[in-house]
């Protein structure tokens, strides 16, 4: 009665901000950008046009004016051919507030790669593109022993050590509070504009509620749910035996014996999840990307990122 | 079924079982793993009960199955047995058949019938002594080798060594079956000096069972009956369908007229269902003669008129006359394959010819002198009775033939004699009244004293009315009773003819003519002159030898020399004879610088015994034994068998587990 059941090998933790991101993959993402599908009116002026009008130099239309509308905005040739006070309408270029929301949970760390250690990465480098940009950076980190970490409003390539000591910093384990952190996010005043969630969406809860809150709210959501290659595959890492499995989060255990059948029955079944989150987000216009930690940074960033639309 | 050892098993079921429960739950103690999330395993492990109804059953599949190991396993040393397979009276004899038959290798592996037989009353042995590891028995075994005749190998013993040794003892011979003097030994060895009870086997003790290892084919079956208490078991050995092929009868002869031709007749029986076609060859001194120009068929058996026997299908082969002027030995051997080969193979010693020295005693005997100064004889010496009588002692053996004409003495010296009207000295026919105006009514025509002979034309003007008793062979027979007869006893053969030649119409036919030299060259022919008698195994070696002769030896067919016995007055005897083939006896003659040696020819030419198929029922005269194929100790070892399914089991438990986990 033989069971396979190897300790995955010690994580090794980042340390400095360079164990983030190197300067190397630096060079690659400053060519990147994050693309939003949607117009959002930002706070300040930024590098996208938006849909409110404003002061910019691309006009956009005329309104009659109003009592109490800015005098220097009133197109003074119409009022001289026809009389009358029109406002000149200009589209306002705004900032793009880019939303970065890291699972801490247990659950994340775990796995090999482990799966938050790649996140933590992930979210490092997508905040980079998003500061290399001019972009308005917010990090949030949830389920961690800390509650709901957040880091707001960055902006600039000189924030990025800012941002890298914050994730150094992050607190992980404990038990995930995804709801709980979209609905915080959703009715915080971070401004409208990409999020992008990295989780691995193991939430005995379900994640539908979470999602719900963000979905609707003016956010371009994208979901990326990161997996660890023994949950994609556990049969090709070598689970085998009787085992007893124990959550990381609520330490709820499940015997198994660990049968060729049981493992055809459990991929079926992450099948089925990872494809009813997928059809969960496209029903609600949410990008969903499944993200195997086993995949190389650049390449998932580079190539599978901007294939799916979150960077160009 | 009784248990040998009920406690052992009890114990080990006490002792075992509970610590198989306790590591079947350690078993279950699984290995420690953390995961992400149990949430998809649950529904998984959920998923995969939900489609297989029986899951609650598997896992415990492998409990149960380990418990039967288990409880197999205490079984298996509880050394169950099952009722009647031992005996239920503490005796019992094996009676192991050890007769030609039983050399019949058509056991699939080859091994001999006895061998096997050897196998089974050992394992009957064992059983009826425990069988087992951890106790015996105390049963009495006697072990008693029957075939033509019966000996003791073992008197009663409780030892089972004893007994086994005994039984692999017992060594094969080639001689025909019979069972009464087993019987009869076994009655010996356990009936009870009980007066009250005497004649009642194993009374007065606990009674024994007679358990017969056997073929089945005895010859003598009809003359056995059971009295009242005496048990017979029968394990039947061999296949009931084996076919044989077998010479059953071989004759070597010489014409009267041509003593330097020799003519060898053989003839050969199938004893099998089907037709068989064999090819005969004839060998002289070891040396191949001739063969059947083409293969003799031989016709497949056939039901008899007696419900329950066969007749065997027979065909007769004679050779071409050959010239022999020498003494020779002839062979005559099938070439076919079967499995009982002492039957394939029939030899004869045939002396160099020589002339007979024939006596003819009577009154007056001028017919029967003048046909015999006709013949070409050695020597003729005509004698009346009186001075035959003178001589009856000091030239016993000096002829090879005597004829008596209406005389015969008071006591027949040994010889060869034929005999006309005369019942004197002959007891084995008892008169009892006169007949006049007889015929012949019936013939053996196939014998060898009818050759040219017909008595179809015979008119008997007087003959006496005789009854037979003992061992007589009645060749020919009128409307008034046996007419020709041929006695036999130890060294005497007699052909005896009832009436006067002078009271008949014979004298003056040819069939006359021709069957005085017909029994003349027949009964010396039996008393070796023209050609040495073979001998059929089961019977003794007796020769007369030179008056203080000594160290006289024989060496058997298997090499071994035995001594024989050796009496004041030259005559040695040895035996009986338990092996077919050629003995050759030597010894150192008074004043002889060499030692003479003569060899004896015995060959199997039992027809009965040649029948190899084993019968599945002893017919007794009254009762019928009903034999059993299985060795009655395979049901009393059990156990190996129980180990054997709990290794098969354990087996099946692997295989099961893997199956779940691989």
């Amino acid at each position: 009665m033989n069971s396979f059941a190897p300790d995955p090998p010690k994580v090794v933790r980042p340390t400095r901000v360079d164990d983030l991101i190197d300067s190397r993959l630096m060079a690659r993402l400053q060519r990147l950008d994050v693309v939003s599908r949607k117009i959002f009116s930002g706070r300040i002026q930024g590098e996208r046009r938006s849909r409110r009008r404003g002061i910019s130099v691309e006009f956009a239309d005329f309104r009659p004016y109003v009592h109490g509308d800015d005098l220097r905005f009133v197109d003074w040739n119409i009022y001289g051919r026809l009389d009358r006070l029109f406002m000149k309408i200009f589209l306002e270029e705004e900032d793009l507030s880019v939303v970065i929301a890291v699972d801490t949970s247990a659950s994340m760390d775990w796995g090999t790669p482990n799966k938050f250690e790649y996140a933590r990465r992930l979210a490092m480098a997508l905040g980079y593109i998003g500061l290399s940009n001019q972009n308005r950076v917010s990090l949030c980190a949830f389920g961690g022993t800390g509650g709901l970490q957040r880091l707001n409003n960055l902006r600039g390539r000189r924030r990025t050590r800012e941002m890298g000591q914050w994730l150094l910093e992050l607190e992980h384990g404990g038990e995930s509070t995804f709801e709980e952190t979209m609905k915080t996010l959703a009715h915080s005043r971070m401004g409208r504009g990409v999020m992008i969630v990295l989780s691995d969406f193991m939430f005995k809860e379900g994640y539908e509620a979470g999602l719900r809150m963000v979905a609707g709210r003016g956010f371009d959501l994208f979901v990326s749910q990161v997996l660890a290659p023994e949950e994609l595959d556990p049969a090709a890492q070598g689970m085998a035996g009787d085992l007893r499995l124990v959550d990381l989060e609520d330490e709820a255990e499940t015997e198994v014996t660990v049968s060729q059948k049981l493992l055809r029955t459990y991929k079926d079944n992450l099948n089925r999840y990872c494809g009813a989150l997928r059809e969960y987000c496209i029903r609600r216009d949410v990008t969903h990307m499944l993200v195997d930690t086993s995949t190389d940074l650049d390449v998932l960033l580079i190539e599978y990122f901007r294939r799916r639309g979150l960077l160009r | 079924m009784s248990w040998l050892t009920p406690l052992t098993g009890v114990l080990v079921a006490a002792f075992v079982v509970p610590p198989l429960l306790l590591l079947y739950f350690l078993k279950l103690r699984r290995v420690r793993r953390e995961i992400p999330s149990t949430m998809l395993w649950r529904r998984s492990v959920e998923d995969v009960r939900a489609n297989a109804p029986f899951q609650r059953i598997r896992y415990s599949v492998l409990l149960l199955l380990q418990l039967l190991i288990l409880a197999l396993l205490a079984l298996a040393l509880a050394q169950p047995q099952f009722e009647g397979t031992g005996s239920e009276h503490g005796r019992t004899v094996i009676a192991i058949d050890h007769s030609a038959s039983m050399n019949a290798t058509d056991s699939p592996d080859g091994r001999s019938r006895l061998e096997l037989a050897k196998e089974s009353a050992i394992a009957r042995v064992q059983a009826l002594h425990g069988g087992g590891i951890f106790s015996g028995g105390d049963e009495q075994i006697m072990v008693v080798a029957f075939a033509d005749g019966a000996e003791v190998v073992a008197p009663f013993t409780d030892s089972s060594r004893q007994a086994i040794d005994a039984i692999r003892s017992v060594p094969p011979t080639d001689t025909r079956t019979t069972i009464k003097k087993a019987i009869e030994l076994a009655r010996v060895f356990t009936t009870s000096t009980d007066l009250e009870s005497l004649g009642e086997l194993g009374s007065g003790q606990d009674p024994a069972v007679l358990e017969v290892f056997s073929d089945g084919r005895i010859s003598d079956l009809d003359e056995v009956a059971l009295r009242t208490g005496e048990q017979i078991r029968y394990t039947v050995v061999g296949s009931a369908t084996t076919a044989n092929v077998g010479i059953t009868q071989i004759a070597a002869e010489r014409p009267w007229n041509r003593p330097n031709m020799m003519q060898v007749f053989a003839v050969i029986d199938n004893h099998g269902t089907e037709p068989i076609e064999v090819d005969v060859e004839l060998r002289v001194d070891g040396a191949a003669r001739a063969v059947t120009p083409q293969p003799i068929t031989i016709p497949a058996r056939t039901e008899a008129t007696i419900p329950g026997t066969t007749l065997s299908g027979r065909e007769q082969v004679v050779f071409v006359p050959f010239e022999q002027p020498r003494g020779a030995l002839i062979e005559v051997r099938l070439l076919h394959e079967d499995d009982l080969v002492v039957d394939n193979t029939a030899q004869l010693v045939v002396p160099a010819p020589r002339a007979l020295d024939v006596a003819l005693v009577g009154e007056d005997s001028f017919l029967l002198q003048s046909l015999l100064e006709g013949m070409p004889l050695e020597s003729l010496d005509v004698m009346t009775p009186a001075v035959y009588s003178t001589l009856i002692d000091s030239e016993q053996g000096a002829w090879d033939v005597v004829l008596f004409d209406g005389w015969t003495p008071e006591v027949l010296p040994r010889g060869q004699f034929l005999v006309f009207g005369s019942l004197e000295g002959i007891s084995e026919l008892a008169p009892f009244g006169a007949a006049e105006r007889a015929f012949i009514r019936s013939a053996k025509d196939e014998h060898p004293i009818f050759r040219y002979v017909t008595l179809d034309d015979l008119f008997i003007w007087k003959m006496p009315k005789v009854t037979v008793d003992g061992d007589v062979e009645i060749l020919a027979e009128s409307i008034e009773g046996p007419t020709m007869v041929l006695v036999k006893r130890p060294g005497i053969e007699l052909l005896w003819v009832a009436f006067d030649i002078l009271d008949s119409t014979w004298w003056h036919q040819r069939s006359f003519a021709n069957f005085i030299p017909n029994a003349i060259e027949f009964l010396a022919a039996s008393g070796g002159a023209l050609v040495e008698k073979s001998l059929l195994p089961g019977e003794p070696i007796t020769m007369s030898l030179p008056v203080g002769s000594r160290s006289v030896e024989v060496l058997r067919p298997d090499g071994v020399v035995d001594e024989g016995f050796l009496g004041t007055d030259g005559r040695f005897s040895w035996g009986p004879v338990l092996q077919a083939g050629l003995h050759e006896v030597s010894w150192s003659a008074p004043g002889a610088s060499k030692r003479s040696s003569v060899v004896v020819a015995v060959n199997m030419l039992d027809g009965l015994e040649g029948q190899i198929d084993s019968a599945d029922e002893l017919n007794l005269s009254v009762e019928r034994i009903t034999g059993t194929r299985r060795s009655r100790s395979a049901l009393v070892s059990v156990w190996p068998w129980l180990l054997v399914a709990g290794l098969l089991i354990l087996v099946l438990e692997w295989y099961v587990y893997h199956r779940r986990v691989g």
